[in-house]
This record gives structure tokens, sequence and C-alpha cells, in this order.
């Protein structure tokens, strides 16, 4: 290899990897937590006292009950049905016209059919969405997102050139030798799971393809979108015209049918185009939890529950298939608990990886004060926003106004003082303060919640008992980081 | 699934053995007749790919490759800390995990 080829991949590597190091380090975290989506929803709704298994029949009867008491005229209803992991139905209703707001969105009860009463919150939601919107306007947050992924995507593949070592050096760590350690780390970080950061930056891309890239579908679908999406096998195309009224028909008995062609899978949502109208169309789409790919596979009935034919979206071409399979591992949600614990930490390795190849930078002394307070604020600000946000889950009345958006606040609330801290002092010793803070709140956390809620540790709910084990465990991890900085600072 | 994650840890141990780098804190000694090296690494890519085979068992051959690639990820990641810090101590933990599989996946419940 020419030896100019190397230094300019390593140019390339510390410019596309620095650049939005900071953004990404913050996607990674998120991102990670949102393999926990469903959970921390559960979690963040402490008055909900999760059901036993729930028969997805009954929830269905009584999701359509409602929706027919409360959502008269929609163009839409779509019906999520509740899984162990989410055992709560949701339903979301289109009005378009008419008084009311034009999108809604409810948890309900699924035996009873009625809204849940809980703190308002996003719960997981707040987190999935952070972390490739980043909860800013106009899309800003997914462009963004969309060019820090594209640059992992080059560090990746720059740095893989780079380390000239990938398997002399596998499994090297070298302590206590001041840059040539997080290079060492990075490396570990880096490399160890690298099958999962190309995957994860790679299918990012793709899942978001038609915002990044929009012009191609644009060219030969302006006029009707959604049949783009149709073609790709995404959705299907209602008739245009609802036509006259014609009461609604059950919609349980379908997943009797649907039953009979995935024997042993369960559907995962009810889709209804024009809801108590003649042109009605019913779908019954394959739950996202059983096969690795997010192919979503459905049947469709006509408004009195007759199956219809497939139509030409149901038989996908290659590249529409690759991009299913391709946005169902980015979800993870298929092979139960020990596939999303190896993604999780897969993540957390992503971030990791992110977080040192940030410090080694500044640790080599070439980087300004910018970058050092950016990590601070960033590496030590961020854990300490989680926690913040969980905190405020507990901490705010329920009966506050717009309560859910100030839980968000308090989010960034406490990023935002981390930063101030960060701008103030950026030292070894601002890092333990920072470090020592998240495992304080943490630890605390794990301590007082069961006070607070009555379902801690010793209650043997099995989902809270989780939270709290994780708080303990994140908070003992943080502590350690702080122990070690200040380690550092006396070896220093 | 512990049996699958036992066997990714068993074969990163003797691959790091295999290494000039890790045997001689591993194993006292540097490795001494000059085959030991090759057979230590082949032992190991042998232990890792039984491993895909066990868990694309258990998932199927969709879903296991992803899970086993998460395995070797995790499975070395843990002896990393181990080869740095307690490098003659790391086959004590490979070891009981191995023990623990072979015992859930033969006695216990699968």
């Amino acid at each position: 290899m020419r030896p100019g080829l190397r230094q300019a991949m390593a140019d390339l590597h510390r410019w596309a990897g620095l650049g939005p190091g900071w953004l990404l380090f913050a996607v990674f975290l998120t991102g990670s937590l949102s393999y926990f989506r469903p959970e921390i929803s559960m979690w963040t709704r402490p008055e909900i006292r999760a059901a036993e298994v729930v028969d997805q029949t009954a929830a269905l009867r009584s999701a359509q009950a409602f929706l027919e008491r409360n959502a008269e005229g929609a163009s839409r209803w779509l019906i999520e049905l509740p899984t162990p992991r989410l055992p709560l139905t949701q339903v979301m209703v289109w009005q378009p016209g008419g008084p009311g707001p034009h999108y809604r969105h409810e948890l309900l009860d699924p035996r009873a059919g009625t809204v849940v009463q809980a703190r308002p919150t996003f719960g997981g939601d707040f987190f999935f969405y952070f972390h490739f919107d980043l909860h800013m306007p106009w899309r800003l947050g997914r462009f963004l997102v969309g060019f820090a992924a594209m640059a992992m995507l080059v560090a990746l593949l720059t740095g893989i050139v780079v380390h000239r070592r990938l398997f002399a050096d596998f499994f090297t760590f070298r302590p206590h030798k001041g840059p040539r350690s997080w290079l060492d780390a990075h490396n570990v970080f880096g490399v160890l799971a690298l099958p999962y950061h190309l995957m994860i930056a790679y299918s990012g891309l793709v899942i978001l393809m038609m915002l990044y890239l929009p012009w191609g579908a644009d060219r030969l679908f302006a006029a009707q979108p959604a049949l783009f999406l149709a073609e790709a096998g995404q959705s299907i195309v209602p008739p245009p015209d609802p036509g006259p009224a014609a009461g609604q028909s059950d919609l349980a008995p379908l997943l009797t049918e649907a039953d009979r062609h995935w024997p042993g899978e369960a559907p995962g949502r009810v889709d209804v185009y024009w809801p108590g109208r003649a042109a009605s169309r019913i779908v019954v789409t394959l739950g996202d939890d059983q096969r690795l790919t997010h192919a979503g596979e459905r049947l469709v009935f006509d408004g009195a529950g007759a199956p219809l034919p497939a139509e030409p979206g149901q038989v996908r071409s290659a590249p529409a298939r690759l991009e299913r399979v391709l946005y169902g591992l980015h979800l993870g949600r298929f092979g139960g608990w020990p596939v999303r614990v190896l993604f999780f930490f897969s993540g957390l390795a992503g971030a990791a990886m992110v977080g040192t190849g940030l410090i080694l930078w500044t640790a080599k002394g070439h980087a300004g004060r910018l970058a050092e307070t950016l990590n601070l604020a960033v590496i030590g600000g961020l854990p300490i926003a989680v926690a913040t946000f969980f905190w405020a889950n507990r901490l705010l009345p329920t009966g506050l106004a717009g309560r859910a958006i100030l839980e968000g606040g308090c989010f960034f609330a406490g990023w935002s003082l981390a930063a101030v801290h960060a701008v103030l002092r950026r030292d070894a010793v601002a890092w333990r303060t920072q470090f020592a803070g998240v495992a304080t709140l943490f630890i605390t956390l794990a301590l007082l919640d069961g006070v607070l809620t009555g379902r801690g540790l010793s209650s043997g709910d099995r989902l809270f008992a989780g939270f709290d084990l994780a708080f303990l465990a994140a908070g003992c991890g943080f502590a350690l980081l702080a122990r070690l900085c200040r380690a550092r600072r006396g070896g220093a | 699934m512990l049996m699958a994650f036992a066997l990714v840890c068993a074969g990163w141990w003797s691959v790091a053995a295999a290494m000039p780098r890790h045997a001689r804190p591993m194993l006292g000694r540097n490795l001494s007749p000059t085959w030991a090296a090759p057979v230590l690494r082949g032992l190991g890519a042998g232990l890792i790919l039984s491993s895909l085979i066990r868990v694309a068992g258990l998932y199927g051959w969709a879903i296991g490759p992803v899970a086993w690639l998460g395995l070797c990820g995790a499975g070395a990641m843990m002896l990393v800390p181990l080869l740095t810090w307690r490098p003659a101590w790391a086959a004590l933990p490979v070891a009981s995990l191995l023990i623990l599989g072979c015992h859930l996946s033969w006695i216990g419940p699968p």
C-alpha cells in the first residue's frame, strides 16, 4: 500500500469521526435505550399494573367498541394489539376534517377498552424519537443524524484501513499509557462489535433513505406518493372514495383467519381504512417480534370481512425484501430478550467507541478547549440527562399541565446544567464530579423508586426489579468511572 | 444460549492463547512445540463455529447468525479485561461457564 493512502485515510477517519462524534455518542446511547422502548413505556407509567397475558381477540373487541364510541367519521383506525412486552392496546385515529384533532393516539386497557389512567408521559418513545429526530422541528434532526450516520460509515471503513493490527491487537488493552490506552480501548470497542456498527449505521441510513434521497421516487410517483409505498410493499392504497355508510363489521373473527395463515405467530396490528363505510379495507399485519425481517406480512379484507386477493405489492422485489431485512435488523425486535440484551450492549460498545475516540483526540493534545468542553458536556452530560428524565418521571406531579413535555424539558435542563458545568471547568475533577453525579442519580433512583411507587425490588415485580437492578448497575459503573478519573489525576 | 456463549468464550480463550503476546501471561510459559499455536488456533475456530451451529439450532439460520455475532463480540469483550489484569485466571471463568453450560444443556432445563 502506498504510504500516502494510509495517511489520507487517517485524516479522513479523524474528520469523519470527530465532526459528528458528539452527536453520534448521543444517538448510540439513546438508540441503545430504545431497544427497551416498551419496557421503559411501562416503567414510566407505574399506575398500570401489567396484566397477565392478554387475549388478543378480547383486546381487539374492546378496542373496536372504544373506536366506534369515540372515533366516528375517521378515515383510518390503527389498532396495535397488546404484546407480552407492552400489555396495552394502542389505538391511532386519523380524522381529517371535522372539529377535533386530526390525529389521536391513545393507550387502552385491553380488557375494559377504556383509556388507561396513568401519568402523562412519552415513556420509551422519548428516547426512540430522540435517537433519529433529536426532537427538532422541520425534520432537521433527521438530516443531522443522517449526515452523522453517513460520516460514521466513512469513519468505520477508513478506520479498518488505518488500524494496521486488526488481528494482532484483537484482545489488546494496555492501561496507564496515556493516549495509547485510549487508542486500545477505541480499537477494542470498534473491532469487537464491528459487524453491529456497520449494520446499524447502514441500516439506519436505509430506513430513512426516502427522506435523504427522495428524487427518484418523486419523479416516478409525484402524483401519488402513497402508490410508491404500496409498490414497495409497505402499505396498501385504500379506495379513494369511501362510499356510503355501511355499519362496521366485527373485526375479531379476522384474527381466527390470521391464525390459520400464520399458525403460532401472533398478529401485531389491525388497520381499518374508511371504517364503517362501504369501501372499507381491513388489514391484519403480522407482529414484528418473531422474524428477522420487518416484512410485516399482511392479510387484506374488505369491509364485510371477506378476504381480498393479494395485491401486487405483496410479492416484493429483492431490493424491497432487503430493505425490510435491514429495517428489522436495525429495530432488533426478534429473538426475545437474549438478542435484545446483546443488541443493547453492542450499542453501548458503539457509544464507548465514539467516546474513547473523542477523548483520544483531546488526550493527544491536538484539540482545543471547545473539543474538551464538548467531550465532558456530552459524555458526562448525556447520562445525567437520561437519569434526570427518569427522576422527572417520578417527581413531577401527575396532574401538571403539559407534564409529558415537561419531562422532556427536564432531560434537556439536566443536560444544559452539565454543559454549563463543563464550560466552567473541564479538568479531571469536573469529569469526576459529573460521573459521581450520574452514579448518585442512578443509585438513589434504584433505592428510592420502591418507596415512590411501592413496586421496588422487594415487591417481586419483575419489570420494576429489572429496572432497579439496571439503575444500580449503571450507578456502580459510573462510580467506577469516577474512581478511575481520580486515579488518573493522582497518577498524572 | 449459555452453552453457546461458553463455547464462544472458550474459543476466544484458545485463539488468544495461540498469540505470542498473550501466551506467556496466560499459560505461564511460551508455547513450546511449534505446532501448539496452530492447534490452539484451530481449536478456537472450531469452538466458535460450533457455537454458531448451536445458536442456529436455537434460533434458526435467519436470526441465529445475528445472535451469534453479538455473542462473539460479548465473549471477546469479557476476555479483554481478564487478559489485561488477570491473564492467568482467564481460564477460570471460561471453564466455569463451560461446566455450567454443559450442566444446563444436558441435565437441567434447556
